[in-house]
C-alpha cells in the first residue's frame, strides 16, 4: 500500500500577517484622527478618576508634535501594569475587559493604531496608583518577529502612589516621512480647532489640553433663550440604555457656526453638521434645504450618551455617525422635524428684508438680544423647561408683511428720476417707483 | 388641487363612480373594524361634491376642506353645504400637519390633486403617516398624463419628459428601473405607483422605528384605480392599521367589491357614453343580463363596462331648485 502523504492533517492554516494587520489598522485614518484617539484615551482616564463632580481642572493632556518627535503626556491616572499586561496592548478589547462607563474609547485599537501611523520607535512610560512601567517598541523589529507580544523594559508593582502623581507619557520618534511632511500641511494645522471642538465639553469642565505649549480653549457657542425665543429641548431613552438629549434653536448670526453639533459621551463627533447626515441639502421639500447664510443663526446640539459605549451610534474612527443605526435614523427624523421649525422661523426673518429697513423689527430685535453660552445654558434651569421651540412670529417677524406684495428694486438715471419727482410733486425715490408702476399698470395692463 | 373655475366637478361621471367606490370601501372597513367618530379631510373646492355625497352616505360628524385658492374665500364659504365643514385656506403641504394634529380621531383623507406626483404630495403622504392613528384611510389622486415636449426645444422627448418631471421631484425618488425610461403615459403611471409605494414603505419604517410605539403600523393597499376624463388620473390608497388589529382586517370580505386592488395593477373605470333612456333600460338587465336580451343596439364592451360600474353610476337630472 502506498504510504499516506504527510498532508493528511485536516487543519487549514489561517492567520493574519503583521503587515496586513498594520496596514488595515491605519488605512483610511488621518493623522488628526489618531491624535484625537490618543487624546480620547487620556480624557477617558481623566473622567474615570475625576470623582463625582464634572470638574476636570486637575487633569492635563499635553501634546508635543514636531518634526521627528511626537509626545503625549497626561496626568489622568496612568495605566496599571495589569491592564498593560492583559488588555491595553491587545488589538481589540479582550472579552473580560469591559470599557469604563460612559467612555469614548470603545474598540481597543486607538493607541495601537496611533503608534503604527506615526512612527517606528515608541516609548511608553506610565505611573498608576499601584505600579510603574516602561515599554519600548520598535515597530520595524516587531514586524519581523513571529511573536506578537511586547515586554516591559522596567516594572515596579505594589506601589501606593497618589492620584496627582500618576501619569502616562508616550514618546514616538523615528517619525514616518509622510507624517513629518503632513505636519506642515494646513490639514494638520486644523488639529487645534478640531480638538477644541471635539473636546469642548471636557475643556469646559476644566480639562487642560495643551498643544505645543499653548492651551486649547473651547469654542464659543451659544443659544438664545429668553421670553420671546426659546430653543426646543427633547430627550429620548432607547432600550439597553442609550440616551439622547437635543437642544435646537437659534443664536448669533455666524455662517461658520450654523448647524448641528453631535456628541457621543461628551466627545463631539460632527459639527457644525449641515449635510445629508442630519437631513440638510435635500433639494426638494422633504427634508431640510441646502445650508446657506440665511440659516447662520441655526444651532442644534445633540448629546448621545451610554454607559456602554458600544451602544453609541458612531463609526469606528469617531468621524461620523453610523448611518444604518436604527436609533440614529430615528433621531435624524427628529432633527429634521426640529430643524424645519427653526428653518421656517429664519425664513420669516428673511422675508422681513422685503420691508424697508426701519420696519424690520426682528432685525432690530436681534441686534439687542443676547445669546447665552451653551455650556451655561445646559446647566441652567431654563434648559429643563422648554419642550417647544418658541419664536415671536406674530409679535415681530410677520407684522407689517403683506404677502400679496413684493418688492421691486431697480436703477434709473438720477437726472430722469429727479425730473419725475418734480413732475409728481414727491420727494422720495420710492414714490417715483410706485407712481410709474401704477401709471403703466393703469394704462397698459388693467 | 385644481382651479375650480376650470371644471365643474359634479358632472364628471367617472369621478362620480370613483367617489361612490371610495365611500363603499370605507364603509365596509368602518363597520367591520368598529371605528368610532371620524373626520373627512378633502379638497372641497367650491362644489363640495364629495363632501355632500360622503356626508349623506356616511354622516361624518366633521369635515375639513383644504382650499389653496385665496381669492375665492368668500365664495367657498358661501358654498359650504353643511355647517360641520371647516375650510382651511392654504396649500395642503402647509396645513395638513396642523389639521391632523387638531383632529386626532379616525380620518378618511382624500387628497385629490390634479397634478403629476411631486415632492409636495410625498410630503403630504409623510405627514399623514407621521400623524396616523390605526384605522385611518387615505387616498391620493394624481394625474399621469405624459408631458408633451414643445417643438422648439432641441432635446429628445424622453430627456425632456424626465427633465420636466424632475423639476418637482427629487431625483433619488425615481425608482432605479425607471431612471432611463421614456415617461409616456404607461411608464408614468407605473412609476407613480412605485414612487408612492416606496415612499409609504419608507415613512412607515420611520414611524415604526420609534422606540416609544407599542404596536407596528401597517399599510394595507385597497385602491389602485385609473380613469380618463379629459385627464388621466390615478387614485391610490388604503388603510393604515396596527398589527394588533390586523386579524380583524384580514377577516373582512372584499369579494363583493370589484374595484378592490391590492397590487400594482390598476383597475380602470370605463364609463360608457349612454343616454338616460339607455341607462334606464340597461338597469333592468343588471346584474346578470347580457346583450342578447337587449331591445336596442349597444356595443358589447360598453355593456360590460356599464355592468361593472352601474351601481356607482351617477344619475343626472336637470332640475331647477
Amino acid at each position: 500500500m502506498k504510504k499516506q502523504s504527510i498532508n493528511n492533517n485536516k487543519t487549514i492554516k489561517v492567520k493574519a500577517t503583521k503587515d496586513l494587520f498594520i496596514s488595515m489598522l491605519v488605512k483610511d485614518l488621518t493623522l488628526n484622527d489618531v491624535i484625537s484617539d490618543l487624546v480620547d484615551n487620556s480624557v477617558d482616564a481623566a473622567n474615570n478618576n475625576k470623582g463625582t463632580s464634572n470638574d476636570l481642572s486637575e487633569f492635563f493632556v499635553e501634546l508635543t508634535i514636531q518634526k521627528g518627535k511626537f509626545i503625549i503626556y497626561d496626568n489622568c491616572g496612568g495605566i496599571t501594569s495589569d491592564v498593560a499586561r492583559e488588555s491595553a496592548f491587545v488589538f481589540g478589547k479582550p472579552e473580560h475587559y469591559s470599557n469604563s462607563d460612559f467612555s469614548i474609547g470603545q474598540y481597543g485599537i486607538g493607541m495601537k493604531r496611533a503608534f503604527f501611523k506615526i512612527g517606528n520607535n515608541i516609548e511608553i512610560e506610565s505611573k498608576s496608583k499601584e505600579s510603574y512601567f516602561k515599554v519600548n517598541i520598535n515597530v520595524g523589529d516587531w514586524r519581523k518577529e513571529d511573536n506578537w507580544d511586547f515586554s516591559f523594559s522596567e516594572i515596579k508593582e505594589g506601589m501606593n502612589n497618589r492620584l496627582k502623581d500618576t501619569y502616562t507619557k508616550i514618546v514616538i520618534t523615528e517619525i514616518h516621512d509622510e507624517i513629518n511632511e503632513r505636519l506642515i500641511s494646513t490639514t494638520f494645522q486644523k488639529i487645534r480647532g478640531e480638538l477644541s471642538y471635539e473636546q469642548m465639553i471636557n475643556l469646559n469642565n476644566g480639562l487642560n489640553l495643551i498643544l505645543n505649549e499653548s492651551k486649547i480653549i473651547e469654542p464659543e457657542l451659544s443659544i438664545i433663550s429668553n421670553e420671546l425665543i426659546k430653543p426646543r429641548i427633547w430627550e429620548q431613552e432607547f432600550p439597553k440604555g442609550l440616551r439622547v438629549n437635543v437642544i435646537a434653536g437659534i443664536s448669533d448670526a455666524d455662517t461658520n457656526k450654523g448647524g448641528w453639533y453631535i456628541f457621543c459621551n461628551n466627545r463631539m463627533v460632527l459639527g457644525p453638521e449641515r449635510s445629508e447626515i442630519t437631513g440638510w441639502s435635500k433639494k426638494g421639500s422633504l427634508g431640510m434645504p441646502q445650508y446657506h447664510s440665511q440659516y447662520n443663526r441655526f444651532r442644534g446640539f445633540v448629546f448621545f450618551s451610554a454607559k456602554d459605549s458600544s451602544l453609541l451610534p458612531w463609526n469606528t474612527t469617531k468621524t461620523s455617525m453610523d448611518l444604518d443605526s436604527k436609533n440614529f435614523i430615528f433621531v435624524k427624523e427628529k432633527l429634521i422635524e426640529f430643524g424645519l421649525e427653526i428653518k421656517n422661523s429664519l425664513d420669516s426673518v428673511k422675508k422681513e428684508r422685503d420691508l424697508d429697513v426701519e420696519k424690520r423689527e426682528m432685525e432690530k430685535y436681534f441686534e439687542e438680544v443676547k445669546s447665552i453660552d451653551i455650556y451655561k445654558y445646559m446647566n441652567s434651569e431654563s434648559s429643563k423647561d422648554s419642550s417647544n421651540y418658541v419664536f415671536p412670529y406674530e409679535k415681530i417677524a410677520k407684522k407689517n408683511i403683506n404677502n400679496d406684495e413684493i418688492r421691486i428694486t431697480y436703477f434709473r438715471p438720477k437726472e430722469q428720476v429727479e425730473k419725475i419727482k418734480k413732475f409728481i410733486n414727491k420727494n422720495e425715490n420710492k414714490e417715483v417707483g410706485k407712481y410709474t408702476f401704477d401709471y403703466f399698470y393703469q394704462n397698459e395692463v388693467d | 388641487m385644481a382651479n375650480f373655475r376650470d371644471i365643474n366637478y359634479s358632472t364628471k361621471p367617472s369621478k362620480g363612480v370613483l367617489r361612490r367606490i371610495i365611500i363603499e370601501i370605507y364603509q365596509v372597513i368602518y363597520n367591520k373594524l368598529c371605528l368610532k367618530d371620524n373626520v373627512y379631510v378633502g379638497f372641497g373646492s367650491t362644489y363640495f361634491v364629495d363632501f355632500k355625497l360622503f356626508h349623506r352616505l356616511h354622516n361624518f360628524h366633521k369635515m375639513v376642506s383644504i382650499e389653496k385658492s385665496l381669492t375665492s374665500k368668500k365664495r367657498v364659504e358661501f358654498n359650504k353645504p353643511y355647517s360641520n365643514i371647516e375650510v382651511y385656506f392654504a396649500n395642503s403641504h402647509e396645513i395638513l400637519n396642523e389639521i391632523l394634529l387638531k383632529n386626532k380621531i379616525n380620518r378618511l383623507i382624500w387628497l385629490d390633486y390634479t397634478t403629476l406626483i411631486n415632492n409636495n404630495i410625498l410630503k403630504d403622504i409623510n405627514t399623514i403617516i407621521k400623524n396616523s392613528i390605526s384605522g385611518d384611510f387615505f387616498i391620493v389622486t394624481v394625474c399621469f398624463d405624459s408631458i408633451n415636449k414643445p417643438n422648439n426645444i432641441d432635446i429628445t422627448e424622453k430627456k425632456y419628459r424626465m427633465q420636466e418631471f424632475l423639476k418637482n421631484m427629487d431625483e433619488d425618488r425615481i425608482p432605479l428601473n425607471f431612471s432611463d425610461e421614456n415617461l409616456n403615459k404607461k411608464n408614468l403611471k407605473e412609476m407613480t405607483i412605485k414612487i408612492i409605494e416606496s415612499q409609504i414603505e419608507e415613512y412607515l419604517y420611520h414611524f415604526n422605528n420609534n422606540p416609544n410605539i407599542k404596536s407596528k403600523l401597517i399599510f394595507e393597499q385597497l385602491i389602485n384605480i385609473t380613469y380618463h376624463e379629459s385627464k388621466s388620473m390615478l387614485t391610490f390608497g388604503g388603510l393604515l392599521i396596527n398589527d394588533s388589529q390586523i386579524d380583524d382586517f384580514k377577516h373582512i370580505d372584499f369579494k363583493r367589491i370589484e374595484f378592490i386592488s391590492k397590487d400594482e395593477k390598476s383597475i380602470e373605470i370605463k364609463v360608457p357614453n349612454l343616454t338616460m333612456n339607455e341607462i334606464n333600460a340597461l338597469d333592468k338587465y343588471m346584474p346578470n343580463g347580457d346583450t342578447s336580451e337587449l331591445s336596442f343596439d349597444i356595443d358589447e364592451k360598453d355593456f360590460n363596462n356599464f355592468k361593472s360600474i352601474y351601481r356607482y353610476y351617477p344619475r343626472f337630472t336637470e332640475v331647477i331648485t
